[in-house]
C-alpha cells in the first residue's frame, strides 16, 4: 500500500537530524505530530470520524488504526467545552490542594511560634526551654513541605498545558476550525513557559534519590575554589 | 570579627510559608532585622532603598527569577559585594554552576533543615 508522505516533513526531520541534539520548541513539537498525524489520514475528509474511516487501498491499516483510537481517546479527556481549557476543572482541584497545603503549612507555623513563646518564660527550666526550642524548629523545617508540594503541582499545570496543547493540535488536524486557533494560543503559551524554564533552567523539585544533595552541591561549589 | 546580627537581612520567596520559616529560623539564630520580598524585582527595589548585609533568596520566582536578581546585584556596582546565598529545590548540577558563575555566595537546597542554613550562614558572613 502506498501512502503520501509530506515532503516538508521528511526535509524538516532530515534538517533536525541534522542539527543533533537540540531541543525542540513546544510548537516545532506540535507542528512536526501535526504533520505526521495529516500525513497519516492524508485520505480521511476533515469531518469524516477517523476511527470508522478505511485506511487507504480499503484495507485496514494497523498503524493507521493505532493512531486513531489514541486521537479519538485523547478528544474524550477532559472537558472541551470549558472556556479556560478541557482541563480547566483538575487545575482548580490542584488549586484547592495548594491553597489546604498552605493553610495546614500556615497553622503549624503559628503552633511552632507559640511554642516559641512559651519556651522565653523566664520560670522555665532550661532544659525545657532547649526542648521547646527544638520542637519548634522541628515544625518550622517539617512545614517546608508546601513549598515542594506546590512546586509540583505548578510542573503538573505546566504538563496539562503540554497535552491540551497535543490534543488540540490533533484536533485541528482532524478538521476542528474551533481547535486551530485553539492550539495557537496554546501554542503560545506552552513555548512561553518552555523557553523561560530553557532560558533559565529550571527543573523544580526532582525526583527523591535522583537529586543533587546538599553535600554534593557543596562539592560542586568547593570545585570552583 | 563577629557578625552583627542587628543588620539588615532581606528574604525572598514566592511563598509565604517559606518566608516564614526562614523568618523565624533567622530569629532562632538572633537574626532580628529581616526584611520580605516575594520576587526578584521587589526585592531589587528594596536593595536600591536600603542596604542589606545578606540576601536569602528562592530561585523559581515570577516576574524575576533568583538567578536575575542575583545577576542584577552583580552587576550593580553599589550592591555588588552583597552576600547572596541561593535557597532552592533547583538541585541539578547546572543549576549549581549557573549560580555559582553568576556570583553566588552559598546554596542551599529544599527541603533543608536548621543546620544546613546556620552552617552557611557561618560560611558566608563568619562566625556568631
Amino acid at each position: 500500500m502506498s501512502r503520501s508522505v509530506n515532503p516538508e516533513l521528511m526535509g524538516c526531520l532530515e534538517n533536525l537530524k541534522a542539527e543533533g541534539d537540540r531541543k525542540l520548541s513546544a510548537r516545532e513539537l506540535a507542528e512536526i505530530i501535526g504533520d505526521v498525524a495529516s500525513t497519516l489520514t492524508a485520505d480521511l475528509g476533515p469531518t469524516t470520524s477517523i476511527t470508522e474511516a478505511p485506511a487507504a487501498g480499503g484495507a485496514p491499516d494497523a498503524m493507521h488504526q493505532v493512531v486513531a483510537a489514541a486521537l479519538e481517546a485523547l478528544r474524550t479527556i477532559g472537558d472541551p467545552e470549558k472556556e479556560d481549557g478541557r482541563f480547566a476543572e483538575l487545575c482548580s482541584e490542584m488549586d484547592e490542594i495548594r491553597s489546604a497545603t498552605q493553610e495546614a503549612a500556615a497553622r503549624f507555623l503559628s503552633v511552632a511560634e507559640r511554642i516559641e513563646d512559651i519556651a522565653g518564660h523566664p520560670d522555665l527550666d532550661s532544659g525545657d526551654q532547649s526542648d521547646l526550642y527544638r520542637l519548634a524548629t522541628d515544625i518550622y523545617e517539617a512545614s517546608g513541605f508546601q513549598d515542594i508540594t506546590g512546586q509540583r503541582l505548578t510542573h503538573m499545570a505546566q504538563t496539562l498545558k503540554q497535552v491540551e496543547l497535543q490534543i488540540a493540535s490533533a484536533e485541528a488536524v482532524l478538521g476542528d476550525k474551533n481547535a486551530v486557533q485553539a492550539a495557537e494560543t496554546l501554542a503560545d503559551t506552552v513555548e512561553k513557559t518552555e523557553a523561560r524554564k530553557m532560558e533559565y533552567i529550571l527543573h523544580g523539585p526532582q525526583e527523591a534519590g535522583k537529586a543533587n544533595t546538599q553535600e554534593e552541591i557543596d562539592k560542586i561549589l568547593a570545585s570552583f575554589d | 570579627m563577629a557578625v552583627d546580627l542587628n543588620m539588615p537581612v532581606l528574604i525572598v520567596d514566592d511563598y509565604k510559608t517559606m518566608l516564614r520559616i526562614i523568618r523565624n529560623l533567622l530569629k532562632q539564630i538572633g537574626f532580628n532585622n529581616v526584611d520580605e520580598a516575594t520576587d526578584g524585582k521587589a526585592a531589587l527595589e528594596k536593595m536600591q532603598q536600603r542596604k542589606y548585609g545578606l540576601v536569602i533568596s528562592d530561585w523559581n520566582m515570577e516576574p524575576m527569577t533568583g538567578l536575575e536578581l542575583l545577576k542584577e546585584v552583580r552587576a550593580d556596582e553599589k550592591l555588588r559585594p552583597t552576600p547572596f546565598i541561593m535557597i532552592t529545590a533547583e538541585s541539578k548540577t547546572e543549576n549549581v554552576i549557573a549560580a555559582k558563575q553568576a556570583g553566588v555566595n552559598n546554596y542551599i537546597v529544599k527541603p533543608f533543615n536548621a543546620a544546613t542554613l546556620k552552617t552557611k550562614l557561618t560560611s558566608v558572613l563568619g562566625d556568631f
